[in-house]
């Protein structure tokens, strides 16, 4: 992908001589760089807005959304292995998703962690969520609400969702 | 035993002292933020001794903890002060001017994708150790990387450092 002369460059750097002392004298000493009160202060800042937010947020709960799954392959054989399917979440009024289940996944571009999804509060009209179930059911939040959906490979409808009161 | 764990951090520091100032210098404005940041990162190391269950495993916390202390270093820079456009696009004076061209083309990847190709195609991990590193699975991993590859091929399709 890149030029070798250009690879052999970005290879042969080293670390500077002095940045070995640097480090054995701030281990030595347990300081870091002149930096970190910054990420500390950072940090605070950012608790206290966050704590604000949230006070707002708690008392507006959002809109009931509409939920269907639907497949995205045409390959029927896929079905039963994994992976290719979508939960599609429409509300105008923001989306608010969590899973406890490591089954689901965050598809639309890649750019998001299976992590993300524990609890993720978007302003999008849409959320796709693409999955992956190996368990006969398994449960997610979205706007407060509790979902389950369930398979059965042998329906015609492979997936059944029902909103757990 | 203070010996003992000061000559254990210098041990790994040879070890990958070297991979990790390159990852730094890949993800930082300049030579100085990237030794900040493998400082920082090693003080972390030392400040409160972690189980490793083996030395990939050390591997993969090492190269996580550096792309996070750049990251966060680079937002202080960003909250600190506006920076004149030629010290943006700083390529360290100490470096060879071969790694300009690598350093222009990274810097210009989206970050999500960035520290995938540092990591693959210029430090030659394996998509399982990305995947470890980042704590992401590898099937993320491989669709950062063919995302990136086509961005780099759109944006450098004129320029002959990308082949």
């Amino acid at each position: 992908m890149f030029k070798k002369a250009d690879l052999e460059a970005y290879r042969s750097i080293k670390a500077p001589e002095k940045l070995k002392d640097d480090v054995l004298s701030a281990v030595k000493e347990g300081r870091g760089s002149k930096r970190p009160i910054y990420k500390t202060v950072g940090a605070l800042a950012a608790c206290l807005v966050l704590v604000m937010t949230l006070g707002v947020f708690l008392n507006q709960p959002l809109p009931p959304a509409e939920i269907y799954v639907e497949q995205i392959t045409s390959n029927p054989s896929f079905r039963h292995v994994s992976g290719s399917w979508f939960i599609t979440v429409t509300c105008e009024e923001g989306i608010a998703f969590s899973s406890e289940d490591d089954c689901f996944y965050y598809y639309p571009d890649g750019s998001e962690t299976p992590a993300a999804l524990k609890k993720l509060k978007t302003d999008d009209d849409v959320l796709k969520v693409g999955f992956y179930l190996d368990t006969p059911s398994a449960r997610f939040k979205v706007n407060g609400e509790t979902y389950e959906i369930s398979i059965n490979l042998f329906s015609v409808e492979p997936f059944a969702l029902k909103k757990i009161k | 035993m203070v010996l003992d764990f000061k000559s254990d951090v210098e041990k790994v520091y040879d070890e990958y002292a070297d991979m990790m100032y390159r990852i730094a210098l890949t993800h930082s404005r300049n030579s100085h933020d990237a030794m900040d940041a493998v400082q920082d990162v090693f003080v972390k190391y030392a400040s409160s001794p972690r189980f490793f269950a083996d030395e990939e495993h050390r591997k993969a916390w090492l190269v996580r903890s550096t792309v996070n202390r750049c990251l966060d270093i680079f937002r202080m820079n960003k909250v600190r002060a506006y920076v004149a456009l030629e010290e943006a696009v700083e390529v360290p004076d100490d470096e060879s001017p071969l790694f300009a061209s690598i350093k222009l083309c990274v810097d210009n990847l989206p970050e999500q994708f960035k520290t995938v190709v540092v990591l693959h195609y210029l430090e030659g991990f394996s998509l399982e150790e990305i995947a470890t590193s980042l704590k992401l699975s590898v099937s993320a991993v491989k669709m950062r990387l063919s995302r990136a590859r086509e961005f780099l091929k759109e944006t450098y399709k004129e320029d002959d450092f990308y082949v």
